[in-house]
Parts: C-alpha cells; structure tokens; sequence
C-alpha cells in the first residue's frame, strides 16, 4: 500500500472543520474547541518527522487532537479545588416550588442521543470529504453556516442557478453516502 | 429524472422547488405547483422524501464549521509556527 504523505498547506481547508466538530461537542465551547485544533495543527507540525506513512492524514491528526482534549480536561481538572458551584435560588415568588421540578426534563434526551448525533455529524462530514472541494465548500457555507446565496454567489463568482445546480448535486451525493453508511 | 410536465413544472423544476424549500426558499407558488407535480411523479417523490430525510439528519447532527475567519487564524498560527522553526 502506497505511504500517506503529510500536506501541512491543505490541512486547514481539509481538517478543520471536522476536527472542529469532533472537539465542539467534547468541550462544548467555540473558542476553546478551536484554540485545541489549532494546537493539534501545530503539534502535527512538531511532529511530522514520526509521522510512518501507515495511516491517513487525518486519521494521524485525530490521534493527536484526542491527546489535546485529554490534556485540556487534564488543566481543567488541575484546577478543580478551586471550583465553585453556583445555584440560583428561587425568589419570594416562587418558593414552594420542588427542586425537583426544576430539573430540566432530559427525558427526550439521553446520553445514547447524544452519542448517536456525534457519530451521526462525523458520518456526514465523512461523506462531505467525498465531494469535490468546491462542491463541499459551497454545501457546508449554504447548509452549515446559514450563508445567504446572494453572499455565496458573489464570494465564489457564481449564478444563483449555478449554485442550486451544486446543491443539489452535493444533496443527492450526500443522500446516496448516508443511506450506503449510516442506515 | 425525465422531463414530463406536471402543472407547469418539469422534474428538473421541482427538484429545484425541493432543493429551495430545504432552505426555506421556495416561493408559496413553487412549493403548490411541487405538491401537484409530487402527487404524480413517483421518482420525485422519491427525491424530495430523501431530501427531507437528509434536512432532517444534518438537524439532528447540529453540525457546526470553521468560519472563515476562524480559518484564517488557524492558517496565521500555523505560518507563525513554520517561520519560527525555519529562523
């Protein structure tokens, strides 16, 4: 099997936004998740020089950004004597009121959700990774950002007809990935 | 998809009409003349019911990006890494 090569130029445009969500809903803040990418990047960097070839490039990068998340919890919980727990009580008005019914209710949600729509954000960024660069590109500003088309079509010089036409080819490629993995 | 007409939209249109719904910008218009064209189309039917399986999926999924500028920044640490090695 032909050796991976590392292609540090591409890494933000190809990686970013995966290893973005896959930290985003591990530590559950923007700025940190991004601050962690970017060590990951640069980490990668340092260590090109043991990178084997064996496994692919982003595999490789998703090893190091799981270290980078265990040492983030790792100085999170340095400081855990110094927590501190705050509870709102509740005002004249309310009071009476049980505990218990202030509990959010989680019944809808449970922890098996949540690690169903992990999986399920990474499978879909699987697939994007499947299309030409542009296409996906275009998909993840329209679909993920919520950028409008006007804004889409002056940035990449395009018709809205044009951009419809990519859309939907990103959609029916995207279909067929899913239903091929994730059903 | 063919090219048969239903009620003034082809299969081409209606599978624009659908991709513009999933982003809410289907005109009142479009989105009637689809729900005619979807009553007798199977094959767009069977479009618009993946398509909305997949809105629903990417929902679920809450995926977030990298804005530009996020990327920006990265890219900037990045060069600031490889010159620092390179003096």
């Amino acid at each position: 099997m032909a050796k991976t090569r590392l292609d540090p130029d591409k890494w933000v445009d190809r990686y970013a936004d995966y290893l973005f969500n896959y930290t985003i809903v591990r530590v559950n803040d923007r700025e940190i998740a991004n601050d962690i990418v970017a060590e990951t990047f640069l980490a990668g960097l340092n260590s090109m020089k043991n990178f084997k070839g064996e496994a692919s490039e982003r595999t490789w990068l998703i090893s190091i950004l799981k270290r980078k998340i265990i040492d983030h919890y790792r100085r999170i919980n340095s400081n855990k004597g110094k927590a501190e727990v705050k509870v709102n009580l509740p005002d004249g008005e309310m009071e009476g009121d049980w505990l218990e019914e202030k509990v959010p209710d989680l019944t809808d949600r449970t922890a098996e959700d949540d690690m169903e729509n992990r999986e399920l954000g990474l499978a879909i960024l699987d697939c994007l990774d499947q299309l030409p660069e542009k296409q996906a590109e275009i998909f993840k500003k329209k679909t993920i950002e919520g950028i409008d088309t006007e804004a889409i079509c002056n940035e990449y010089k395009i018709s809205p007809s044009n951009l419809w036409v990519i859309i939907h080819r990103a959609r029916t490629s995207l279909a067929k990935c899913l239903e091929k993995n994730w059903f | 998809m063919g090219i048969r007409s239903f009620f003034g939209l082809d299969c081409e249109a209606a599978a624009n009409a659908c991709d513009r719904a999933a982003y809410n910008e289907a005109g009142l218009a479009d989105k009637l003349r689809l729900r005619f064209h979807l009553f007798l189309c199977p094959p767009c039917k069977d479009y618009t019911r993946k398509s909305e399986k997949l809105s629903y999926l990417i929902k679920k999924a809450d995926l977030k990006s990298c804005t530009d500028e996020e990327k920006a920044v990265l890219r900037q640490r990045m060069d600031e890494k490889n010159s620092e090695s390179l003096n």
